[in-house]
């Protein structure tokens, strides 16, 4: 029998001993990782006849709808500096990954139920990895769609060179809510029916269709409480190529990263007893 | 000093009885723990724990291939689930030393619209294998799976057995140090049960470790060189295989018993009271049975009310575990059925000769359309059929009913 590398062998107690996820143990399941990034872009579009375009048709149906009610009706055009379309897909687009990811990632320990009682790996991949899907969909859609916006005459500046960061906090951030909430679903069904609105509510605290300077004076370290008010706003900046305000950025990575241990803090403590309650 | 490969001390695992359906009783302490305590079960109320295992401890050696039996619910599956770190123990510890891999399933990870192919690898990474390993046996897996013409169709396509042969491929080339595997055994085809056993030898002569979990006493025999008995959560006995399958058979199966009595819980609303095998004239067996005589079974099925349609079923058991036969009421006229309220006292004659000399034990159940079983008793009873000084004590097969045999 080969013996490869260090990992000989391993003790099974009541609690886990180490703090949180071990990582040398992620190391050895990276294979089943990629595998399970994969495995949902395989399936996601098959028997479909529009295929990955439905990654694009949906950010830009959802744009036409609020240019024309909010917008248009209800006048939100007059409060934004740019042309309200793309200042609503600049902030759809971030808002959907976040969104997709935030509702598949808490769905993913219960969707996963036969896997986790049949068989063990570590449990934090299974919302890690929903990750694939939801960013591969981000990104087609943001191909097809950014195009768009540089024919309408927008040159992002070279605050562009910082999206990768904010992708990384988007994604981080939405995968806390995401990872918290897929270990208390499996206990606790109620979050599969909450999830949906509780994600709507999140929407409408965050400006993504409406101008972050419209919330009241009074109103706003309430707003900055919220991760994704930072971020959508950084995202739409760096492509917009209009002033990053980085003192909010800095309030929403430092969040993204407190809430993302706590999540993962969390999830640690109770994988073991998934296999039970699910 | 060789270290054993797997070592267990006083492993222990409890449940909550009834788990979910807990009133709210008590809304600040269900708000203040709800976030932290529902994957705990730490519950001060004994009436509600349940030791699914307790005090289980024993090692296994390198190369050691160890049988684990046990009837439902004794706690078998809940040990292999611990050691496949599936789920966590309450008490004690375990040290697996080595890559393990866990079989509690045929084909775990299987997505109906992935093809075979992306299936193979799915599984393979799912169990443990890493792509390396998954490439170069790709050829063999697939091979003996004996689907290569259908590597590129969605598994939703496949039938279940090919489905089951991709999967048991898989998992067959599976090349961990100590291998868990549960009943895998018990799906499929003789055939396909065959080709499992093969492999689970290989296995075992490989130097693998191997913890099996199974009810056909037939391969912990053939396979193991040790065996473990496990009842309600708690170690029996551990030894030769031979030794502990008779004492399962002995004890959990109610071998050696000519009459059992049942007293009824309360609030069920059927028992079946009691079960009793005799000889012709109706005396209760104490000793084993000549091929040629005859033997009955009785029984008291007791109804606190009208069951539409039901009936009674009897089941004889070889002592392997197989089903030597079935009966129910339904095949004969003279019995009543068990429809009306009341207590039903049956006689079941079985014609003799009619099984090869063995130990066979009886399970009674009620029945009702179109659902079956409703109410039963496992194993009830048993009795030994000898054929003393004659010739077929050592004959194989199932039925013995005299043949004609004439000269031509």
């Amino acid at each position: 029998m080969k013996r490869d590398g260090v990992y000989r062998g391993f003790s099974i107690t009541p609690d886990r001993g180490s703090l949180g996820i071990e990582l040398r143990e992620l190391l050895e399941y990276r294979y089943l990782f990629w595998r399970m990034l994969v495995r949902p872009i395989q399936v996601r579009y098959r028997q479909t006849v529009l295929g990955v375009a439905w990654a694009v048709i949906r950010p830009l149906v959802s744009m036409v709808v609020f240019t024309v009610f909010f917008g248009k009706l209800l006048g939100v055009e007059k409060r934004v500096d740019t042309s309200y379309w793309l200042f609503v897909l600049t902030g759809l687009l971030p808002w959907g990954l976040a969104a997709a990811t935030v509702t598949a990632a808490s769905a993913s320990t219960v969707n996963h139920a036969h896997l986790i009682t049949k068989v063990y790996f570590p449990r934090i991949l299974v919302p890690l990895s929903v990750v694939g899907w939801t960013g591969l969909d981000f990104f087609v859609g943001a191909l097809a769609v950014i195009p768009l916006m540089v024919w309408d005459g927008v040159v992002p500046g070279p605050s562009l060179l910082l999206m990768p960061v904010i992708l990384l906090l988007i994604v981080g951030c939405s995968m806390a809510v995401g990872v918290f909430f897929s270990a208390l679903n499996i206990r606790y069904r109620d979050f599969a029916h909450a999830m949906p609105f509780l994600v709507q509510i999140w929407f409408f605290l965050t400006p993504v269709i409406y101008p972050a300077k419209v919330v009241p004076e009074r109103f706003r370290p309430l707003a900055e409480i919220n991760p994704m008010t930072g971020l959508i706003s950084a995202f739409r900046s760096c492509l917009l190529g209009t002033p990053v305000n980085f003192g909010s950025l800095g309030i929403s990575s430092g969040l993204c990263v407190v809430m993302l241990a706590c999540a993962l803090w969390y999830f640690s403590r109770v994988e073991g007893f998934f296999a039970d309650v699910v | 000093m060789v270290a054993p490969m797997i070592e267990v001390q006083r492993l222990g695992k409890r449940y909550l009885r009834g788990g979910q359906q807990q009133a709210i009783s008590d809304l600040r302490e269900r708000v203040v723990g709800w976030i932290s305590r529902p994957f705990r079960g730490r519950s001060a109320d004994p009436d509600r724990d349940f030791w699914a295992l307790r005090d289980v401890s024993f090692t296994v050696e390198r190369g050691e291939v160890l049988g684990v039996i046990g009837r439902n619910g004794a706690g078998k599956s809940t040990l292999l689930k611990i050691l496949s770190r599936i789920t966590r123990p309450t008490e004690g510890r375990a040290h697996l030393n080595g890559r393990v891999g866990s079989l509690l399933e045929v084909g775990t990870g299987f997505h109906p619209e992935l093809t075979g192919r992306e299936n193979v690898y799915f599984s393979g990474a799912i169990l443990g294998m890493k792509e390396a390993e998954i490439r170069s046996q790709f050829d063999r897996i697939v091979d003996f799976s004996g689907v290569e013409a259908f590597m590129d169709t969605p598994v939703k396509y496949y039938s279940s057995g090919m489905r089951v042969r991709l999967g048991f491929a898989v998992a067959a080339h599976l090349k961990p140090e100590i291998l868990l595997v549960d009943e895998v055994l018990a799906v499929g085809d003789a055939a396909f049960q065959k080709k499992c056993l093969g492999k689970m030898q290989d296995a075992a002569a490989g130097g693998r470790t191997v913890v099996l979990v199974s009810h056909s006493m037939n391969a912990i025999k053939r396979l193991c060189n040790r065996a473990l008995l496990i009842s309600s959560g708690r170690m029996i006995v551990q030894g030769e295989p031979d030794a502990v399958v008779d004492q399962y058979l002995l004890q959990a199966r109610g071998l050696g018993r000519g009459e059992a009595t049942f007293p009824g819980r309360e609030g069920e609303p059927f028992n079946i009271s009691r079960v009793s095998v005799t000889d012709g004239g109706g005396r209760v067996l104490t000793g084993p049975m000549e091929v040629e005589e005859r033997i009955c079974v009785e029984a008291e099925f007791r109804l606190e009310r009208e069951l539409p349609g039901g009936y009674a079923v009897m089941t004889l058991r070889n002592r392997s575990g197989e089903v030597v036969m079935m009966s129910d009421n339904r095949d004969s006229r003279e019995s009543a059925g068990m429809t009306a309220a009341g207590v039903h006292r049956i006689r079941i004659e079985m014609p003799a000769p009619m099984l090869v000399p063995g130990t066979y034990s009886v399970s009674m159940a009620l029945c009702r359309p179109p659902k079956g079983s409703l109410f039963r008793r496992d194993d009830a009873v048993s009795f030994e059929l000898a054929d003393t000084g004659g010739i077929r004590s050592g004959r194989v097969g199932y039925i013995y009913v005299p043949l004609k045999w004439r000269s031509l």
